[in-house]
């Protein structure tokens, strides 16, 4: 014996399918032939429990006036000329489902990283709360050091907490947890692991205390590292190049500009020509609100590795050499989107987040 | 810093020409020009000066910087050297105490007043006030030449100074109107504590109106012992930037007389006597520099010739030792240069980074981690299940945590939060879901409001503990509104679905999940489960409770979920294998049945499960039923069993045989009787 509904539910997807009279008129056979569906479930009745029998047979009666009913109807409308009329309105508003959307930063979070995967650089990662040691002391910043005023730090409030690997460097230098000023520290974990040749990228969030329209006290960045023998600068322009051209388009140039980073020597910024104007403002002297009519975008920091954070991992420095790069992934993504306000990405107001479809 | 070019043009020759490329020139070897304007008439350009570049924190360092970049002539300034009575005994420096030179002058009979027209000019175009012609020649020095001087009402200092550590107990009542509590600190004493070294004068002994007698200040404190002071008391200044960054020992005597030059021109003053005491730290030593050490890095061949060329322009002392081999002395001013690799730098910057030619990488992808690949699948799961990815802050405030049921003890608290609305770490990612589910709903962004996050909770331990999670909230429609459907508000099983398929597309190798009735903080206990796979908890997920839609300002009903993704990727990863298409027909029976109020769905399910049927492929639930017409304390359940076996047609016979013992197994184990 078959539930009722199951058989309603197969009559209703025949109907919806049938395309004219003769399809119409098996319907009617399968349903209510004389060896139809419903007959054969009224032959059935034996097996229902006798206190269910009545109820079973009323059920099937119904079931039995339902269809005739609907196959009327069906038979009636699809008869002459009318029928040409009501066909469907195709132009009526479609029956949607949710759909999903991706989060700007983290699309392009996902891109960077592809990008980067398809150049041979694994995805690595690391905690978000760190110790002094690998935020800072590692990446060659010793503490009163004037480069730590490029970072204002949040640090963990000590509520009696103890490093349990006493035996670790990071504690014996200090104990206090902070929440890390950049994905660099991830530099470390990789070379405490693994020895060159090491390509690694590290996607992550990072945490410092800043707040206004172009910053927030929490953003994602990307950390690149390449150590192996013989990498040099040329590698370092010839591997962004890459990235810019594919991530803004071919059509993009870099500029390399003398900068300071405590854990690279030499140490470098990377502009893009402005993805806005073309670089056009400059020339032309006409004003361009994304590059400030400079023509040029910073996109990234980036350099050669230091030797001091190749002794904080206990690697030789005369040995290998590596480029390393980070950059603020909110900050590529306003500029891809033309986004003006950091702060919109942290608001999540679904409007926004669907402008950037669904696909990641 | 502010760059006033003609002030600089007095220490370099600058055509028209190379006015005009100054500013490009200077971004392309490292110093970065953040705009431009034009102070009292002349250009004024606002240089962002890198920590290890404390040497171009003056008018004078940037015409060395200019020279050495452009090209151009440099004409040092001219430094008078004098002849004046030597004093011994009136400066007193602890040694070891951070303090390593400290000149000091006494200069008598000055008359303090208004500086005049040009020196006020100079000051305003570099940033400083005027205050008065002897506080305004130590700014003029700390602007030209770097290097910070104090000025001192002699009068007020009697006999002697001491420059040591400061004693428990000690204070000082600064010049930015403060006063100080001393911890150790580097100070300039006269029997009480009269400056922080370095960083600030105090009040008392500052030279005013009255002040006849000047006792002029020029010295070398350490920078981790000034930047200690600023780091504690929340201090910087003009005099600790620069400290902090290193200034040039080798320049305190030519900015000494230089100010003493001033001060008596300034203010009619006659100096009585200087004193000099402490050695100024050694020049930085010599570095040995090949070629190799260039193209090992740069991956481009500079000629030795150039090489040579770009060091001595930076002002080293470059000697040979060999071909392509090289000795050299870094100049006084610049620390920061210790290794082969900062040398590198130089001769990188100055033959011009932008020159180096590129070379792209073999692409060869790279491996993905089974983690990352999982993650992955879990982000694209939940975007198919029609949600919206959000990014929120790592932060929550004690509010939200009551909310929750989590006491602020129990979670990581922040030593300096930016504010108290972001005083702890997350311990779990759904206040911040719900606070913008409530934005949302608020700005009526949308009739159906469906949002996810990934990413790291803290939990507090030792050690700390980050665990990734998986947050959902869903709220208002259950799906886009259309004509020809009713409405219907999302419910508990809406976000179940969802839970479900997210966990199925992870590709883990999970036990059974199982959603058990709970109690969880935020949760409304007639509506909320612990979802476990075997005997892993792995989260949470119900109605959110009326406390919590309260703290979150939720007008409608709304159900979250929380998921840790560090569990649930903590299994295998599922292996896939195909399993043949069942080619033999199915056949269903139902089974109407009345059950105990406390008695469950899952409960029945399980039983079913239990009894051993073979061929059984599917059970569900195909009617509930509460209402009228049943027993007191029960509830009519419909549940349908799906049988089919792979080698053969079942027959009607073992269908009914099999629902019989399903029957038989309830109506014994959970008390189930047929409705
Ligand atoms: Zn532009």
């Amino acid at each position: 014996m078959t539930d009722l509904d199951s058989i309603q539910g197969d009559f209703e997807r025949a109907l919806a399918g049938a395309a004219d009279e003769r399809a119409l008129e098996e319907i009617r056979i399968r349903f209510l032939g004389r060896n139809g569906l419903i007959a054969a479930e009224f032959s059935r009745m034996s097996e229902v429990p006798p206190e269910g029998r009545r109820a079973r047979g009323a059920d099937l009666n119904k079931l039995k006036g339902f269809i005739e009913s609907k196959l009327k109807e069906a038979q009636s409308g699809r008869s002459g000329p009318a029928a040409r009329s009501a066909a469907f309105d195709v132009t009526l508003p479609a029956r949607s489902v949710s759909r999903g959307a991706a989060h700007p930063v983290l699309t392009t979070l996902n891109d960077i990283c592809d990008i980067f995967g398809r150049a041979g650089f694994e995805i690595a990662g690391g905690p978000e709360a760190e110790t002094d040691w690998y935020n800072f002391g590692a990446l060659n910043v010793p503490a009163d050091h004037p480069a730590r005023d490029m970072h204002d730090t949040f640090y963990i409030a000590d509520c009696g907490l103890r490093i349990a690997d006493l035996n670790s460097r990071s504690a014996i230098r200090n104990p206090q947890y902070l929440l890390r000023t950049h994905t660099s520290p991830v530099q470390i974990h990789v070379m405490e692991k693994r020895r060159p040749p090491v390509r690694v990228i590290a996607p992550g969030r990072v945490y410092r205390r800043d707040d206004d329209v172009s910053h927030a006290p929490m953003f994602h960045q990307v950390e690149g590292l390449w150590v192996d023998r013989g990498v040099t600068m040329r590698d370092l322009r010839g591997l962004l190049e890459y990235f810019a051209k594919t991530l803004f388009g071919s059509s993009v140039h870099l500029r390399l500009r003398p900068s300071f980073f405590p854990f690279t020597e030499p140490s470098l910024e990377v502009d893009v020509s402005c993805v806005i104007c073309g670089g056009e403002s400059r020339q032309r002297a006409s004003a361009c609100r994304t590059c400030k009519s400079t023509g040029w975008l910073e996109i990234l920091g980036a350099g050669m590795v230091h030797p001091n954070v190749f002794k904080s991992v206990k690697i030789d420095p005369s040995s290998v050499t590596g480029l390393a790069f980070g950059m603020g992934v909110e900050r590529i993504a306003m500029l891809r989107y033309a986004i003006s306000d950091i702060r919109l990405f942290y608001e999540n107001d679904v409007r926004f987040v669907a402008q950037f479809g669904a696909l990641g | 810093m502010k760059l006033p070019i003609g002030w600089v043009s007095e220490f370099v020759r600058l055509t028209a020409a190379d006015r005009a490329r100054l500013a490009r020139r200077l971004t392309e070897t490292g110093v970065e020009i953040a705009g431009e304007e034009e102070i009292e008439g002349d250009r004024v350009l606002e240089v962002e000066i890198t920590p290890n570049r404390g040497d171009l924190l003056s008018v004078w360092g940037m015409a060395r910087e200019i020279s050495a970049v452009m090209g151009v002539r440099l004409c040092p300034p001219a430094v008078r050297r004098m002849t004046v009575p030597k004093k011994r005994g009136f400066i007193q420096i602890d040694r070891g105490s951070g303090c390593r030179r400290y000149l000091g002058a006494r200069i008598d009979g000055a008359r303090i007043g208004p500086s005049p027209e040009w020196a006020v000019r100079k000051l305003r175009q570099a940033g400083y006030a005027s205050f008065n012609n002897a506080v305004d020649v130590t700014n003029l020095i700390l602007a030209e030449l770097g290097q910070p001087l104090h000025v001192f009402d002699a009068d007020k200092l009697g006999e002697s100074i001491h420059v040591r550590r400061s004693r428990p107990g000690e204070k000082i009542a600064a010049l930015d109107g403060n006063t100080y509590s001393l911890a150790d600190d580097l100070v300039i004493t006269a029997g009480r504590p009269v400056a922080l070294a370095g960083v600030i004068g105090g009040l008392e002994t500052s030279v005013s109106e009255t002040t006849r007698n000047i006792f002029l200040e020029c010295a070398w404190f350490e920078p981790s012992t000034v930047r200690r002071t600023c780091r504690r008391l929340g201090l910087a200044t003009e005099s600790s930037f620069r400290f902090e960054r290193s200034v040039d020992p080798a320049g305190l005597e030519r900015a000494f007389h230089r100010a003493i030059e001033l001060i008596e021109e300034l203010t009619g003053g006659n100096l009585e006597w200087v004193e000099a005491e402490g050695r100024a730290p050694d020049s930085p030593s010599a570095i040995r520099l090949s070629v190799e050490d260039i193209d090992r890095l740069m991956g481009v061949s500079v000629p030795p010739a150039s090489v040579r060329k770009f060091l001595a322009a930076t002002g080293c002392r470059v000697a040979s030792s060999g071909a392509g081999r090289w000795r050299v002395v870094p100049p006084s001013f610049r620390p920061d240069l210790r290794g082969p690799h900062d040398l590198v730098e130089e001769v990188s910057r100055l033959y011009g980074m932008d020159r180096i030619p590129s070379r792209i990488p073999a692409m060869r992808p790279a491996e993905r981690s089974d983690h990352v690949t999982a993650l992955d699948r879990v982000r694209r799961s939940a975007l198919s299940q029609g949600l919206t990815e959000t990014v929120q802050l790592s932060f929550v405030d004690e509010k939200s945590l009551r909310g929750f049921g989590i006491s602020p003890a129990d979670a990581v608290a922040l030593q300096n939060p930016l504010s108290l609305a972001a005083s702890h770490l997350r311990p779990t990612l759904l206040p911040g879901l719900l606070a913008t589910l409530s934005l949302n709903i608020r700005r009526e962004a949308g009739v159906s409001i469906r949002l996810f996050e990934t990413g790291a909770v803290f939990l507090p331990g030792a050690p700390l503990k980050e665990e990734l999670r998986l947050g959902v909230v869903i709220s208002g429609e259950a799906a886009p509104p259309h004509f020809s459907r009713p409405a219907r508000p999302v419910d508990f099983l809406d976000l179940k679905a969802i839970i479900m398929a997210i966990l199925a597309d992870a590709g883990r190798a999970l036990p059974e999940t199982v959603f058990l009735p709970a109690a969880v903080g935020g949760l409304d206990p007639s509506a909320c489960a612990a979802i476990r796979v075997g005997d892993v908890s792995i989260g949470c997920m119900g109605l959110v409770s009326e406390e919590a839609r309260k703290t979150f300002d939720l007008s409608q009903p709304a159900f979250a979920a929380e998921i840790s993704l560090s569990r649930v990727l903590s299994f295998e990863r599922a292996a896939v294998a195909y399993a043949a298409i069942p080619r033999f027909p199915s056949i269903r029976r139902d089974l109407s049945l009345v059950v105990g109020q406390a008695v469950t769905a899952g409960d029945v399910c399980r039983e079913v499960r239990a009894a051993g049927l073979s061929d059984l492929v599917h059970v569900d639930v195909f009617d509930l039923y509460r209402g009228d017409n049943l027993p007191a304390g029960a509830y009519a359940l419909g549940v349908s069993l799906r049988f089919q076996s792979p080698v053969r047609s079942l027959s009607d016979e073992e269908a009914n045989r099999s629902r019989d013992a399903a029957l038989a197994r309830l109506e014994r184990q959970i008390g189930a009787r047929l409705r």
